[in-house]
Parts: C-alpha cells; sequence; structure tokens
C-alpha cells in the first residue's frame, strides 16, 4: 500500500503537472486519504501512473490496481492512446496522462468515481464533491488534495 | 465551506470530506451450496475403518508394551528373547492394521465425496473481479 511513508522507490514527480487545469509546481502529490496516496503520477520515457482502490466502502484498505504504469489487477487496464497512457477501469476511462517534456505532464481526463473516489475532471477543471477546483496553482504545497 | 477554488495561489492543501462514494474492488467467487447433510457428513470425520485400525493397533502397542521386559535383552545383549509366537503376533497385529486401515482409504465414504465436489466446485468457480457498491 502507498502512504506518504512508503512511496515507490522509482516515483520522481514532474517539475510541473498540469493536472485538470491545475498547474502543480514541484508538487509531490497529487491526493491523499488519511496517509494513503491513492494516485500518483511521476516522470519516466511514459509517465509513470501508481493506482490504488479501497476494497472496503470506507476505504479503510487499498489494493493497487496500477503500479508504475502496469495494469496489475483485472479490473485495470493501461494504455497508450497518441502519446497519452490512459488507465482504464473496466469500461471508464479513470487517468489520460501525457508528457510534452520530461518534467511537464498534462492530465486533461480524470474519472475516479469507478473506483471508489467523487473526482472527475476534464481540461477546464476537477470537480472534488461538490467543490469546483479550476486553474488554481500550487507551488511547493506538499498535497494538493486531502481527502477525509 | 468553500465550494470552489478557481484561479487561486493555493497555498495549503485543498480539504474535502466525504469523498469516498462507497465504490470497492471485491474478488468474487460463487459460494458452494453447502447443504446440512453434507456439514454432517463432514463432520462425521474419519472413516470406521480408520477408528477399527487404530483399535487393533493400540492393542498390538499394548501387547508389545506388556514384552517389554523381553525386550530389553534387545539392547542389553543384542539378542531377542521373544518367542517365535509373540514376534508373529506382532507382525500379523501391525500387518492387520495396516490393511484395514490402507482398505478405508481406498473403500467410498461419504465424506471423501463431499470433499470430491467440493475441489470440483471450486476447480469450476474461478474468482473474478468486480467494481461492487456505490449508491452513497
Amino acid at each position: 500500500m502507498i502512504t506518504t511513508e512508503n512511496l515507490p522507490e522509482t516515483y520522481v514527480p514532474y517539475t510541473e503537472l498540469l493536472f485538470c487545469s491545475n498547474r502543480l509546481i514541484n508538487n509531490s502529490r497529487i491526493i491523499e486519504i488519511g496517509n494513503v496516496i491513492p494516485m500518483l503520477i511521476g516522470q519516466g520515457a511514459l509517465p509513470q501512473v501508481w493506482l490504488q482502490a479501497p476494497t472496503d466502502a470506507k476505504g479503510k484498505t487499498f489494493a493497487p490496481l496500477v503500479v508504475a504504469s502496469v495494469a496489475v489487477h483485472p479490473a485495470a487496464k493501461v494504455q497508450i492512446e497518441n502519446g497519452a497512457l490512459s488507465v482504464y477501469a473496466g469500461d471508464t476511462l479513470v487517468l489520460r496522462v501525457k508528457a510534452t517534456s520530461p518534467t511537464y505532464a498534462e492530465v486533461d481526463q480524470l474519472d475516479l468515481r469507478p473506483i471508489g473516489y467523487s473526482i472527475h475532471g476534464n481540461s477546464k477543471g476537477l470537480e472534488v464533491g461538490a467543490i469546483q477546483v479550476a486553474e488554481n496553482t500550487t507551488n511547493g504545497t506538499v498535497t494538493f488534495l486531502k481527502l477525509g | 465551506m468553500t465550494t470552489e477554488y478557481i484561479k487561486q495561489q493555493v497555498t495549503q492543501s485543498i480539504v474535502v470530506t466525504n469523498l469516498m462514494n462507497g465504490e470497492s474492488i471485491a474478488t468474487l467467487q460463487s459460494a458452494y451450496p453447502l447443504t446440512e447433510a453434507d456439514y454432517e457428513r463432514l463432520q462425521a470425520g474419519a472413516p470406521m475403518t480408520s477408528t477399527l485400525a487404530a483399535m487393533l493397533f493400540s492393542g498390538v502397542v499394548g501387547y508389545a508394551i506388556s514384552l517389554g521386559p523381553k525386550l530389553e535383552s534387545l539392547f542389553s545383549d543384542g539378542k531377542l528373547a521373544l518367542a517365535p509366537g509373540e514376534t508373529k503376533t506382532i507382525v500379523i497385529g501391525s500387518a492387520i492394521s495396516a490393511v484395514v486401515y490402507l482398505a478405508g482409504l481406498l473403500l467410498p465414504n461419504k465424506r471423501k465425496s463431499v470433499m470430491e465436489k467440493l475441489k470440483a466446485h471450486f476447480n469450476d468457480a474461478r474468482p473474478s473481479t468486480h467494481i461492487v457498491g456505490g449508491g452513497k
């Protein structure tokens, strides 16, 4: 399980990540639930994605779906489409990320609802529960979204 | 509570509550329709032949122990002081218990047939993964 104390050794965050219109600069993490990190996007020849989903409705335990951009769970699928890395859960596109330089990447499609989190967005913005999150900038903030 | 963060310089984490929507990843496998009769057969445990073999062998061991003073000479001067009839009793008794025990393994019994049905079921019913829950 990926937690704030147990990050993958090969994970290197992007210098800048455009995350559904939000600019995360020198940002090490996108989302945290307690000390669990459900999603990481890091540098690599292709963007390196780690994704975990809850195995219970209350979100106490998590199972890896994607590890270093490799699907490790029958419910997950990873595809390369037009230079972008796409992650599917069942038939739903849950994440699409494209790196345009070694240190810069963009997420323009996100839908984590099928895997337990009320978060979805596109290149115009994010909807986190009932909250609109768009075109913000963070610089050095440790974690962009903290979920309770 | 703030309902939007738009075009801001965010200096602290955006904290949101109740974000889990109840969906989760589950591994499912079809259940074996265990009846009470099958449960009783499983609980009955070892077949009668095993019990019979154990009783016979216990008798042989008891007999051998009663011959302890004669067996003692085997260790002191290396000679077996048992009479031929005594040795035969121990050997034949052990052989009969082994035959009874092995016969029990080969004969059909109800517990074994239920275990075979369970094994066949779980060989066919492979687990699969599904996204479950939601509706929160």
